[in-house]
């Protein structure tokens, strides 16, 4: 692995990545030359077509696939959890079970667990389903369990590839909002991908545009407004604004 | 439930059993007045006779039958499964032994049971060796696909959590292969009890055990032919009832969370 702890001035960084290259083993080139920084208590999302190499660079931040060139480096002792597309429950277990195996897999104590665990259910707001099995729920319910899951594990980098992307607006709208006030509520920090740019404005702290396949990031939108934001954001003007910035440099990035 | 799908639950026991009271008055009209005799076809109200006036003959053959499929049913679940374990655990040994296991599985078991017999002194494990040879198979192949099918995001879930190879095992590989155990056990527990019976048949005519194909070899031979019927029902129950526990334990393992259960 190559992790190393980034030290002296880049001491806040959670993730730093240096030219991180990666071709799959079938032989695709998922990923150009990419250097991305994630510093302590941002959400950076990550925006580009489908197929550009967004899970990719997200499976080698945690660490699932080794660069083919490049450095990846994470802060030391960083733990990262993962919220992937689907909720990836184990189907044989409740609820409750479910958000509790990372903490099982790590070892920690048993009342330790309990109280982490119960905590993490309050927060998504499943208090009531912890013993339900994965398919009683919508799939609404079963992303906020993985998400329970991530947060149980008290990350210091939450990783999340488009956890929203399979659901309907509605919900989706709900929990992006919730997302958000977890966020600022629990000083979190997130590297979120999405192919919404409304998502990604409203979400994000800063936001990168990656090209298509192979991706590289090719533009940096930043969205200084305090977390967790007024409901009326999404209303203002200057969302209008950005969301028309960040969809034209999508369009510039789509054409290089 | 609603009271739609409950009717439709006693429907699926009430009509195939009506079609078999109507098949069974069919026969014993069409018996009695074609004035059939026994020793082609027996009535059913004949063959239960035969088989209340049989039954400590037979049911001393059908404990004998029914304790054979069952001894060689759990062999071949343990073989069965531990070598789908080792099969997971490295390809090299997968690679060298399933050409084995598919030939034990496609040639003939009549073929191989007079070898057994032969081989093994105690007639009573040569036909559990049998039996254990036909239902092996599908214990072997299903586990061996439940334990590989895992969903990959899962591996992914577990490997960054820091899972070591036990917690894989145990905890997500284990786990995942249930649905496909049971699958195969509906199937090797029939398999047994044909074993069983088919081996019997081979070594039955040596006059060495009294299993219930043993009794239908003999009954045979004395043109009893409503005592062969008894004991073809009674293997036939036999077989429906260990069905109907396969499927059981396996409602009972599946049904809180896997579709195939519902
Ligand atoms: N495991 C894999 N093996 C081979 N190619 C892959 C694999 N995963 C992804 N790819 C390919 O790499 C490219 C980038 O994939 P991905 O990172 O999943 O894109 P995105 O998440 O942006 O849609 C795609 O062309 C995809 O087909
Ligand atoms: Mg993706």
């Amino acid at each position: 692995m190559n992790a190393s702890a980034p030290s002296g001035p880049d001491d806040e960084l959670a993730i730093a990545l240096r030219d991180v290259e990666h071709t799959y083993a079938s032989g695709t080139r998922a990923l150009q030359p990419t250097t991305v920084d994630v510093r302590s208590g941002e959400f950076v999302s990550i925006i580009g077509p489908s197929g550009c190499g967004k899970s990719t660079l997200m499976r080698l931040v945690a660490g699932l696939e080794q660069p083919a060139r490049g450095r990846v480096s994470r802060h030391a002792g960083l733990r990262i959890a993962y919220v992937f597309q689907h909720p990836t429950l184990m189907p044989w277990a409740r609820v409750r079970d479910n958000v509790r195996l990372p903490l099982e897999l790590a070892g920690r104590r048993r009342q330790d667990i309990d109280r982490v665990v119960d905590d993490a259910l309050v927060q998504v707001g499943l208090t009531e389903f912890s013993d339900a099995f994965p398919r009683e729920l919508s799939g609404g319910m079963q992303m906020r369990v993985s998400i329970a899951r991530a947060l149980a594990t008290e990350p210091g980098l939450l990783l999340m590839d488009e956890p929203f992307g399979a659901l309907d607006e509605i919900t989706r709208e709900r929990l992006d909002r919730e997302l958000l006030e977890l966020a600022s509520r629990r000083n979190l920090t997130v590297l979120f991908v999405t192919h919404s740019l409304h998502e990604a404005v409203y979400l994000s702290t800063r936001i990168l545009v990656m090209s298509p396949r192979p991706g590289r990031v090719t533009g940096e939108l930043a969205v200084p407004d305090a977390l967790p934001r007024p409901d009326d954001f999404r209303v203002s003007e200057r969302y209008a604004r950005l969301c028309g910035r960040l969809g034209a440099m999508l369009k510039a990035a789509a054409g290089t | 439930m609603t009271s739609g799908r409950r009717a439709v639950r006693w429907l699926t026991w009430l009509a195939p059993a009506l079609v078999g009271v109507l098949f069974l008055m069919v026969w014993e009209i069409w018996v009695r007045e074609a004035g059939i005799p026994p020793y082609i076809v027996p009535a059913p109200s004949r063959i239960a006779t035969t088989l209340a006036r049989d039954w400590p003959l037979l049911s001393a053959s059908l404990l004998v039958t029914v304790r054979i499929t069952l001894v060689a049913l759990a062999a071949a679940v343990v073989i069965g499964v531990s070598t789908a374990f080792l099969f997971v655990q490295s390809r090299a040994i997968e690679v060298s032994l399933l050409p084995y296991a598919i030939l034990l599985q496609v040639t003939p078991i009549v073929a191989i049971a007079p070898l057994i017999i032969i081989w093994v002194d105690d007639p009573g494990t040569a036909l559990v060796i049998c039996a254990t040879i036909v239902a092996l198979f599908p214990m072997i192949s299903n586990t061996t696909l439940g334990l590989r099918s895992v969903d990959p995001g899962l591996l992914d879930l577990f490997r960054l959590y820091g899972a070591g190879r036990w917690q894989m095992l145990v905890r997500l590989r284990v786990p995942s292969a249930l649905p496909y155990f049971f699958a195969g056990l509906r199937v090797s527990a029939g398999l047994a009890l044909i074993g069983a019976v088919v081996a019997e048949f081979v070594a039955g005519t040596g006059g060495t055990s009294s299993g219930l194909a043993y009794q239908i070899l003999q009954a045979g031979l004395q043109l009893n032919i409503p005592r062969m019927f008894a004991a073809l029902f009674l293997i036939a129950a036999t077989g429906v009832c260990l069905f109907a526990v396969a499927s059981l334990l396996s409602w009972l393992a599946l049904h809180r969370w896997h579709e195939s259960a519902r």
